[in-house]
């Protein structure tokens, strides 16, 4: 259930007492219908133009004399003890998918919500006299505005909360020295009695191009978080959210390079940082909300979970490294869990005219199933979560099992984090669903996973990456780009090795079958998940690199720099 | 120590790489040069890009060199090149090419174009894998000097000092 957004944050002023309130459509305030008398009602449309309008006597708002922008009532009541309040409803274009979701459909775009947006009352001099959120259907109220005050209401392109739950997400210009994106309304007298002031964020499509401002994106990106953060509090009501900087601009290229001159790459998520596409008739996300919600789980395995992925590309069909698979799968189902629509789709191309749709619910024929499959793990996560049986799934755990693995058990994983760690965790979670979650898995050519590491494989059990090390002793292993390179499967090979005391160790990695290659390796602890060091010489055919050691459980993880198509090495840890 | 092998997932700010100075005979010209191997990237087709164009002065010929990186060997791979409208092809061009994926793991495009507009334009790419998605990339292509035109709106100050892009809404302003 949707936490009800009520009371907006409130600020005091000498000349107004308000208190934010998002109950639109209670009481009396109706904005959905007019009440009122409608004569002199000032319609302020504009096309992105200067709206701070033209009130010079012309029209009407309060039924007196008109009122000039200086804030100035000619003619009208000056009682400064009588109030009135200010209400109304913060909109936004959203354009949605075609139904082939080949492109965007600007013929149906339609209007939506900005749901729990921050929105300010500001006075003629740009001083904010009061704050408040929108509710969860986008209206704003403000009481107690002294009659006659000219205000505008300016609604910022952020969401945010204090106090239990939390959370902090603006929108900003990376190109434009990261300034917050706004949408105002026009300076006008508030009059003398009650009034409402409707805003709309256009999407800036003519019909045929994009043309004029285009002021719905960041609200689009908001509306999408926003639906992120709540199905994040279905599991935990009193979340606190760390801050989030969403940065977007009509800049922002698939190309590598500086962010500040929009070469972001790709839509990503980084460091409390969320970036995405914008530059027109290449590849906009601001409404491909699937690929918003996927990024944004990236943000939410940072900050309340764990992820031991290394990234890089990756696609259906690939056999990558367990890390990447779990952790791109994970982002997919997010996704899809978060919008409560499995059909993740990406728009591109001239005029945002073409698609990919991924059906993470459906695709079952998918090349490459398994414990390796971004494709696999987003099914079988997806599966776990929702409420319709099909195949082999027969659960419907919600997502609030999903949130307690993936922020204790995931995030404290004494091995990397895989579909391995998760399911194992969820089957000891619940021990009765274990034979449900085991049918899901095995609907993917999974074999039952009983532990962190998912021994016992079947299918391509010759892939399987961990191996077991003992200290004084040598283990073999190969690195191998049979699958591709850097990310996939083969290219890490994970060792696993006890310290039972604490004292210097050397850690040698020998490559047996000729010098060609330049192996390297990350060391971690896993019982308390530190990094301990990485060894990453030039030196070929061989890695070799002392730690100080405390008791305990450890992983290393080798790697082939030259990446050569398939490189024999003989791992050692010695106590010195 | 060799340069940082373990490659950000992600950069927070990294510079295009030039190739040294190439001079020839009344003209300067160096390469840009740009690679997505190793970077992460959404969700969409399993494919790399790596690249080179020469920036040359306007009214030259730039040559363009792409090469897509992909483990897929079946199948094929549709992609479309769109240049900025600033820019012509030179010689032989083709927009959409169908390239079958031979699992050779490497697939190079060449071409040329010129412009007589300074600055730095763009060719689209785009490559289309089927059901194993898509992918869109944006290539540099510099004449003369100057960098990229942004797109910018003019910044405010709100009266605490931040900075803010104003847009302006559609409003219905009415009584109660």
């Amino acid at each position: 259930m949707r936490l009800r957004m009520l009371l907006g944050s409130m600020s005091l002023a000498a000349a107004v007492v308000l208190s934010g309130c998002g109950g639109g459509g209670s009481g009396t305030d109706n904005p959905g219908s007019s009440t009122g008398n409608n004569n002199g009602s000032v319609n302020n449309r504009g096309s992105g133009g200067n709206n701070t309008g033209n009130n010079d006597g012309s029209t009407d708002n309060s039924g007196n004399g008109g009122n000039d922008n200086t804030g100035n009532s000619q003619g009208g009541s000056s009682d400064t003890n009588q109030k009135v309040s200010l209400s109304g409803h913060i909109t936004y274009d959203r354009v949605p998918p075609k139904s082939d979701y080949n492109g965007l459909d600007y013929a149906n775009t339609e209007q939506r919500p900005a749901r729990e947006v921050v929105v300010e009352l500001l006075d003629a001099s740009d001083n904010v006299l009061a704050t408040t959120t929108t509710d969860e259907e986008g209206y704003y109220r403000f009481e107690d505005i002294t009659a006659n005050t000219q205000v505008k209401v300016r609604v910022l392109a952020s969401l945010h909360r204090d106090g239990s739950p939390s959370w902090d997400v603006n929108v900003t210009d990376n190109t434009n020295g990261d300034a917050l994106y706004v949408l105002d309304g026009s300076l006008a007298s508030v009059g003398t009695s009650d009034s409402v002031r409707d805003l709309d964020a256009s999407s800036g499509w003519d019909g045929s191009d994009y043309t004029g401002p285009r002021i719905a994106a960041p609200f689009a990106i908001l509306d999408t978080i926003d639906s992120a953060i709540h199905k994040v509090l279905t599991a935990d009501s009193t979340l606190h959210f760390p801050p989030l900087a969403v940065h977007w601009s009509i800049n922002n290229r698939p190309e590598q390079g500086d962010i500040a001159q929009g070469q972001i790459g790709t839509s990503y998520y980084f460091n409390g940082n969320l970036y995405i596409l914008g530059d027109k008739d290449d590849d906009t996300d601001e409404y491909d909300n699937h690929v918003i919600a996927h990024e944004w789980g990236h943000y939410y395995e940072d900050k309340f979970s764990r992820s031991d992925s290394i990234g890089g590309s990756h696609g259906e069909g690939d056999l990558l490294d367990i890390r990447v698979a779990f952790g791109e799968g994970w982002g997919n189902a997010f996704s899809a869990m978060a919008l409560d629509d499995p059909h993740y789709f990406d728009t591109y191309g001239d005029k945002q005219s073409d698609g990919y749709l991924m059906d993470i619910e459906s695709d079952v024929s998918h090349d490459n199933p398994g414990w390796f499959s971004e494709t696999s793990i987003q099914r079988i996560l997806y599966d776990l979560y929702d409420s319709h049986d099909d195949g082999q799934d027969h659960l419907s755990l919600g997502f609030g099992p999903i949130h307690d693995m993936m922020t204790d058990a995931e995030k404290n994983a004494h091995a990397f984090t895989s579909l391995f760690t998760f399911i194992t965790a969820l089957k000891s979670y619940d021990s009765t669903d274990a034979d449900a979650i085991d049918a899901i898995v095995s609907s993917e050519n999974i074999a039952t996973i009983n532990d962190i590491f998912g021994t016992g494989r079947s299918n391509h059990s010759d892939d399987y990456p961990y191996h077991d090390l003992t200290v004084g002793e040598s283990t073999s292993i190969h690195t191998y780009t049979t699958y591709g390179t850097y990310n996939k499967l083969g290219n890490h090979q994970f060792v696993t090795f006890h310290v039972d005391t604490a004292g210097s160790y050397t850690v040698t990695v020998q490559q047996t079958n000729g010098s060609d290659s330049d192996p390297d390796f990350e060391l971690v602890r896993v019982d308390s998940y530190n990094h301990v060091g990485t060894s990453d010489d030039s030196a070929s055919g061989v890695e070799s690199k002392s730690f100080h050691l405390d008791a305990g459980d450890y992983i290393l993880d080798v790697s082939d720099y030259q990446n050569i198509d398939d490189a024999h090495f003989d791992v050692t840890v010695d106590a010195n | 120590m060799k340069a940082n092998k373990r490659t950000l997932m992600i950069a927070g700010v990294f510079a295009l790489t030039s190739a040294t100075l190439h001079l020839q005979a009344g003209t300067m010209a160096h390469w840009i040069k740009g690679s997505t191997v190793k970077h992460y990237q959404k969700p969409g087709a399993p494919v790399d890009i790596t690249y080179q164009t020469e920036a040359v002065d306007p009214g030259e010929v730039s040559h363009i060199d792409i090469t897509l990186h992909s483990s897929v060997h079946n199948g094929s791979m549709h992609v479309k090149i769109v240049p900025d409208d600033q820019l012509s092809p030179v010689g032989k061009f083709t927009s959409k090419v169908e390239i079958p994926l031979d699992g050779s793991g490497r697939y190079p495009i060449r071409f040329a174009l010129t412009s007589n507009v300074e600055g730095t334009h763009h060719v689209r790419v785009f490559i289309d894998m089927g059901k194993r998605g898509f992918r869109a990339y944006s290539i540099p292509v510099r004449f003369g000097k100057g960098g990229v035109k942004l797109k910018k709106m003019p910044l405010h100050k709100t009266s605490d000092g931040k900075k803010v892009i104003i847009f302006h809404a559609k409003e219905t302003i009415r009584k109660d």
